[in-house]
């Protein structure tokens, strides 16, 4: 019966789909509310969110859209309705929470957001790849990586963030595939997504790349033969303006709302916000669009601002957290996000990397390089161009992504590295594809159970690794049993 | 019939050698053969000598392969990695040796801070108090047969370590207390 449902196409589609998103949702919701205090960054997010949810006015280095998220699930659940959370609004940092709190508010929708989010890794893979069971197996990529698990468990933006950047690329992988010339609307659709995703964080901007591709793909061969009509010159126009509305819309509206519900000032906390925004405030005008674009501007200010106050990294520093990116992809630095001591063992949240997965994004993009490399310098033939064209796109994904963040003055975190990891896990399978294109096109057994092999030692190492992603206490041999490597500098506590 | 040149094996061998690799540090020699009882006893206090009054905080117990912790600032073991002591906590190290070949063994025993040394119930050594990092060397006759060594250890403030060696006195190459050697195998108390 099994094999006559699964012989048609689509209910094979629906039930990978089912398995993608029944196992991811187990993954990232299992006992969520753990641990029962903050971590990292949570102190501060949950402040700004709580401020939504009471109407206070705030200012902050990201943008709005990520913390307006949080506040939603805050909103909805009131799991916090019986708990004086009035001195969440006076600080921008929440050293102590209320005896009993539950995070669990805060972190209902970063945690559905990155659930979900394996949902779009699944298309994009589905699209790029000639067989579903492929795309299925190597869906583990972005379920089983602990230290992704670990940090968007929490109450924190990149959850959100995350989701809409694979949301993004996957209609840009959904768009390449069309034979015509995009629409100006789909690149309005494209700006939109990718809109949401800068209006969570402003990292989420290496996306702009992803319309350079696509008009690449679509004027490409214009261009280079200089075949430029006024057709074509119009037509590009209208697809830049569409791209650029598209973003700016979501943005503007993100912004707009968090001027209108940031109205009431506590303990007159102004942040920097310039005479006239205190006059707006005061007036209760800060609902009218007619004084946007001042209010905006103090925030943009108030971000640039904060930005240039961020120490640099500073690996001499006792307790020093964060790493430079040419470490990221051998999984330098790990992050003690969370412990507790009891009785000599020791719960960990810990920032740690499946070195499998991450491992293999490494080996995906140093052999993307290897093969672009060997195109552009010595003409190696292309046995895929299909694979090739994404694989290049991607490649410029990474290494841009790469470069920007090297230029970078401020101290940046190991987790600032999942946008270039996704894009690198993505090259390992189309390298894959490209390598083993054949046997993939007739679904060859050999070749799926190896992958499925690789699979079953991806879930292992996420288990033996879960200790540090879901709090469970370990004691110091078992702790030293995961120190693999050095770089990763994980550090037990210390007695 | 896969010929052993085709492409997927490539990815069979590589997946092989990752399944070997979780295995060896999951299970690998360095866990199977530990025979050396390591019990720490975190104190609820300070503790300036090897005879202070006991005062336990909570204790945890290991078995290790060598006692081996070199001088540093954490209890840091050379092959099992940080152990995440730093102050204030005594260790008790046991274990059963079968001497192979009778005959006068040099044991070095350095520390910091004090320790104490045992064979069977006679005591070979001792240093009781703080020290920075220093070695004690003892000659004793053993022959042929089963003995338990038993070794006390304390860690007050600052830099710490605790290594214990052994070697017979007509081979110039010293060995780490719980290191097999053609002179001594070591079991599990």
């Amino acid at each position: 019966m099994f094999k006559k449902i699964f012989a048609d196409k689509e209910n094979l589609f629906w039930a990978y789909l089912s398995i993608v998103i029944a196992v991811s949702f187990f993954v990232y919701f299992f006992n969520f509310g753990s641990p029962d205090g903050p971590y990292w960054d949570e102190n501060y997010h949950i402040a700004s969110a709580q401020k939504y949810v009471d109407g206070v006015f705030f200012m902050e280095p990201h943008p709005p859209l990520g913390k307006m998220i949080l506040a939603l699930g805050e909103v909805i659940f009131q799991p916090n309705k019986n708990k004086d959370t009035s001195f969440f609004l006076t600080t921008d940092y929440i050293s102590n929470f209320p005896e009993g709190y539950s995070f669990k508010g805060m972190r209902f929708f970063p945690v559905l957001f990155a659930a979900l989010a394996s949902i779009f890794f699944f298309l994009i893979l589905y699209r790029l790849s000639s067989s579903i069971h492929f795309a299925l197996l190597f869906t583990s990529f972005y379920i089983f990586e602990n230290a992704m698990v670990v940090h968007l468990r929490g109450a924190m933006l990149e959850g959100v963030q995350l989701f809409f950047v694979l949301a993004a690329v996957c209609y840009f992988v959904f768009l390449m595939e069309k034979k015509d010339r995009r629409k100006s609307y789909e690149y309005l659709v494209l700006g939109l997504l990718v809109g949401l995703a800068v209006s969570v964080k402003l990292n989420s901007a290496i996306l702009c790349l992803l319309f350079v591709f696509l008009a690449y793909e679509d004027f490409g061969e214009s261009i280079l033969k200089l075949k430029i009509d006024w057709a074509i010159a119009k037509d590009f126009g209208l697809k830049v303006l569409s791209s650029i509305v598209g973003i700016l819309v979501v943005f503007f509206v993100c912004f707009y709302i968090h001027f209108a519900i940031s109205s009431k000032v506590v303990e007159n906390r102004y942040y920097m916000a310039s005479a006239e925004y205190k006059a707006i405030l005061e007036a209760r005008e800060n609902g009218n669009p007619a004084h946007f674009f001042l209010m905006l501007r103090d925030y943009l200010h108030y971000i640039d601002n904060y930005e240039k106050g961020v120490p640099k990294w500073d690996p001499t520093k006792l307790g020093e957290n964060g790493s430079p990116a040419y470490a990221w992809p051998f999984g330098y630095k790990s992050i003690d996000y969370r412990w507790a001591k009891y009785k000599g063992k020791v719960s960990y949240m810990y920032l740690q990397v499946n070195p499998l997965i991450w491992y293999s994004g490494l080996v995906g993009f140093l052999l993307a390089f290897i093969l672009v490399g060997g195109k552009v310098f010595f003409g190696t033939p292309i046995t895929d161009w299909k694979s090739f064209r994404y694989i290049v796109y991607f490649f410029i994904l990474y290494a841009v992504y790469m470069i920007a963040m090297l230029r970078l003055e401020r101290v940046m975190y190991m987790y600032h590295y999942f946008i270039p990891l996704l894009f690198s896990l993505i090259l390992f399978f189309l390298i894959f594809n490209y390598f083993f294109k054949e046997y993939i096109e007739k679904n060859d057994k050999l070749l799926l159970i190896i992958s499925g092999a690789f699979v079953l030692e991806i879930i292992l190492v996420f288990v033996f690794f879960s200790p540090f992603t879901y709090y469970i206490p370990l004691d110091s041999l078992e702790f030293m049993k995961r120190v693999w490597l050095k770089v990763w500098d994980l550090v037990p506590v210390t007695y | 019939m896969v010929k052993w040149n085709d492409k997927r094996l490539i990815f069979l061998y590589l997946v092989v050698l990752i399944g070997i690799f979780f295995l060896w540090k999951f299970i690998g020699p360095v866990v199977l053969f530990k025979n050396v009882k390591m019990s720490i006893i975190k104190q609820n206090g300070t503790i300036d000598n090897l005879d202070a009054p006991r005062v336990s905080d909570f204790s945890e117990e290991y078995y290790i392969n060598t006692i081996n912790f070199p001088d540093g600032s954490v209890l840091h073991h050379k092959d099992l990695g940080n152990f995440g002591y730093s102050a204030d906590f005594f260790i008790n190290f046991q274990t059963r040796v079968e001497v192979l070949k009778s005959g006068l063994y040099i044991f070095q025993i350095a520390s910091d801070d004090g320790f104490r040394f045992f064979i069977n119930t006679n005591i070979i050594g001792e240093f009781l108090t703080n020290r920075p990092f220093a070695t004690n060397q003892y000659t004793v006759m053993l022959n042929k047969g089963l003995y338990d060594f038993y070794i006390d250890y304390y860690q007050g403030y600052g830099l710490l370590g605790v290594t214990a060696k052994y070697q017979h006195n007509e081979d110039s190459r010293s060995y780490y207390i719980g290191e097999n050697s053609p002179y001594f195998r070591f079991l599990r108390k």
